[in-house]
């Protein structure tokens, strides 16, 4: 289906490219292409779609994120990261949502700080964010998790408006901020975030993204230029018409500082892309992380880690910077996944409205393809301004599902007599197994299609029974938590990792589990999505295999270690040269460990 | 790919100032492994990209 796609998009790319690349009609958007002759979505039918209960409620959550309506300004449209990372290491998922002040509330002086949330192992959540210590709020945007120095308590990364934070955990329940230790904070408007060893000696690096060159005393004024325009209307200003602001990488020198590294490496940005979402991944089964970084309005970036601390873009090459043709995107999110059983990872990237987002196949060999619209999951999009999004199996049938979030950036476009509205549903593709995608956004339950402004978006199996849950930060308020009820039957793996010779978090570790007919592949990811963290546990759903006949491990030092003859159903602790061991022989011990701790061991059927 | 290969190459032909043609031409290439092919075909997208920005850059947002 998709080689004969691609021949009848060569017939047609006369007709079809005269739309493209043209004046910038929107303000600062172009114009981007309409989809090409034949695209096609299917609805999905005769299969069980999971409900995605809407359960926020229930939860004990109340954070809502700070909001200006008018959002006059672009700062004020980013940020609503969700961060889920297990930070008192008792076996459950626990969640923290970033925050950011307005304009006017930070000219002020005014704090809006974020949440940390732990999780009661009963479906409820209580705010510990006090005590945690996390209170002392930057304007922040996302944040990315990694245990920079492998004492095995999670450490929290944020991204921020002039100046990040490193936040080391104390292993007691509290967090102290690191940052002019570490030297990390860059100072820029930052956005992405993702910890990655890309030279194997056993430390988390750390790759940030940098968006706009914004300064809360030089704004940028409502409306005042043809940049600030959208449709006709006045609008925030910006990314286009706005200077970009470069990216960082951090090197780990091991003794809890960091030492810039970006433009010895190769990826420091010079020409000042919009940069957002951005994640480590092992593209093409090297041993060493690259890197992707979506960015908005220009090119995306492919790094290819080239070993001895250097890195090449080869985005254009490889087909992963633009669309099949060519045009630049405003990119947002990124998830990544072996959606097609092939060993490679694949990359998913959302995008703005009428600008479809992206599936870019991963062929081997550093080559891609755009099968956007070939897979059905483009053509679904484009109403929508894209953010978060994650390939999750969320029906446990062994084959990535694709879940995205939405929301307009400017409120203003409800003013317009027809076409965006602000508030926008939500989408769910589910994996049809043969690389492509039917859509079941309106099959799973009203909470997708409740119209929100979403940013954020996170994957974890958050209650230990099987099921991967979905946690969705808003840009207006409150998050929602979406309970996965599954699909009843089918069966499921998580394994949850620790380095020795590795980094302790194992962050870059590939997992190869054979159950059945079926093998999947996937990696333990630092950041990604939008401005998020995913649980760093790795769910692997099983369909009606009971039984998993081989897990192969790729630890980051090379290692490669098997397991057999597995029961389903579970979570495994796997420690590095010692295979499957009790969950407490890989979480430390310190005070916070007196709390109730499952063993590894201990599970739940779906 | 071969035939894929031939309209697009006819398009360049037809339209040689179309970024868009260029960039299909140069991924069509490199997965036929014609990599020399390709990177011209490459380097011809990014001088069209770039003078395509000189003409459309956006205006600087003015400051209250």
């Amino acid at each position: 289906m998709i080689a004969l796609f691609s021949k009848n998009l060569a017939k047609s790319i006369l007709p079809w490219s005269l739309f493209a690349n043209l004046a910038f009609a929107q303000g600062g958007h172009p114009v981007p292409s309409p989809p090409p002759p034949g695209a096609k979505s299917a609805k999905c039918s005769g299969r069980p779609i999971p409900q995605l209960e809407d359960i926020t409620a229930k939860t004990g959550i109340t954070f809502k994120h700070t909001s200006d309506p008018a959002k006059k300004y672009i700062i004020e449209s980013m940020s609503g990261g969700v961060i889920i990372f297990d930070y008192d290491r008792d076996g459950w998922p626990d969640i923290y949502f970033t925050n950011a002040p307005s304009v006017e509330m930070a000219l002020k002086g005014q704090k809006a700080p974020g949440a940390l949330y732990h999780n009661n192992h009963d479906g409820t959540f209580t705010d510990v964010t006090e005590k945690s210590g996390l209170n002392a709020s930057c304007f922040a945007m996302g944040g990315a998790v990694g245990d920079y120095d492998n004492d095995g308590w999670p450490d929290l990364y944020l991204t921020c408006l002039g100046g990040n934070v490193l936040y080391h955990n104390n292993g007691d329940g509290t967090f102290t901020d690191v940052t002019a230790k570490a030297g990390v904070a860059d100072g820029r408007w930052s956005t992405g975030a993702a910890f990655g060893d890309y030279d194997g000696d056993g430390f988390l690096d750390l790759m940030v993204t940098n968006y706009v060159d914004f300064h809360l005393d030089d704004l940028p004024g409502f409306g005042k230029s043809p940049n600030c325009k959208y449709r006709g209307i006045d609008v925030q200003c910006g990314p286009r018409g706005l200077k970009g602001a470069g990216d960082s990488l951090f090197h780990n020198n091991g003794d809890g500082t960091f030492t810039d590294v970006s433009k010895a490496a190769g990826v420091s940005d010079p020409n000042g892309y919009y940069g957002l979402g951005v994640i480590w991944a092992d593209f093409n089964n090297t041993g060493r992380p690259d890197i992707y970084i979506a960015n908005d309005s220009t090119p995306k970036f492919l790094y290819k880690n080239l070993g001895h601390g250097k890195f090449q873009d080869i985005g254009l090459e490889s087909g992963t910077a633009v669309s099949e043709d060519g045009s630049e995107q405003a990119s947002m999110g990124i998830a990544i996944g072996d959606y097609l059983h092939t060993g490679r990872p694949s990359l998913y990237v959302t995008n703005f409205s009428d600008e479809n987002d992206l599936l870019f196949r991963n062929d081997g060999n550093w080559n891609f393809t755009d099968v956007s619209y070939a897979s059905g999951v483009a053509l679904p999009s484009l109403p929508f301004v894209k953010w978060g999004t994650a390939f999750a199996d969320l029906d446990n049938d062994g084959w990535f599902d694709l879940i995205t979030v939405s929301g307009h950036v400017y409120p203003q476009v409800d003013t317009l007599p027809s076409g965006a509205t602000y508030r926008e549903p939500k989408l769910l593709r589910m994996n049809q197994k043969d690389g492509s995608f039917c859509n079941a956004s309106d099959q799973a339950g009203p909470a997708l299609l409740e119209k929100r402004v979403s940013r954020g978006l996170a994957v974890a199996d958050l209650f230990n029974n099987g099921n991967v849950d979905v946690v969705i930060g808003d840009i207006d308020g409150a998050p929602m938590i979406l309970r996965n009820h599954g699909v009843s039957g089918r069966h499921w793996v998580g394994f949850e990792l620790a380095g020795t010779k590795s980094n302790r978090l194992a962050i870059g570790a590939r997992i190869k589990v054979s159950a059945g007919a079926m093998t999947q592949t996937d990696e333990i990811h630092s950041g990604g999505s939008y401005l998020s963290q995913n649980d760093l546990r790795l769910h692997f759903g099983l369909g009606a295999a009971a039984k998993i006949d081989r897990v192969e491990i790729f630890w980051p030092s090379g290692r490669t270690e098997t397991l057999a003859n597995l029961a389903a159903d579970q979570f495994y602790a796997v420690l590095e040269g010692s295979g499957v061991v009790p969950a407490e022989r890989i979480r430390p011990a310190t005070p916070a460990k007196s709390k109730s701790a499952p063993s590894s061991s201990e599970s739940k059927k779906p | 790919m071969k035939e894929a290969i031939e309209h697009l190459e006819a398009a360049a032909r037809l339209s040689p100032q179309a970024d868009y043609v260029h960039y299909q031409l140069q991924a069509a290439y490199r997965k036929e492994s014609r990599i020399a092919d390709a990177d011209r075909e490459l380097e011809l997208y990014k001088q069209l990209k770039a003078k395509s920005r000189e003409r459309t850059v956006p205006q600087p947002v003015e400051r209250p």
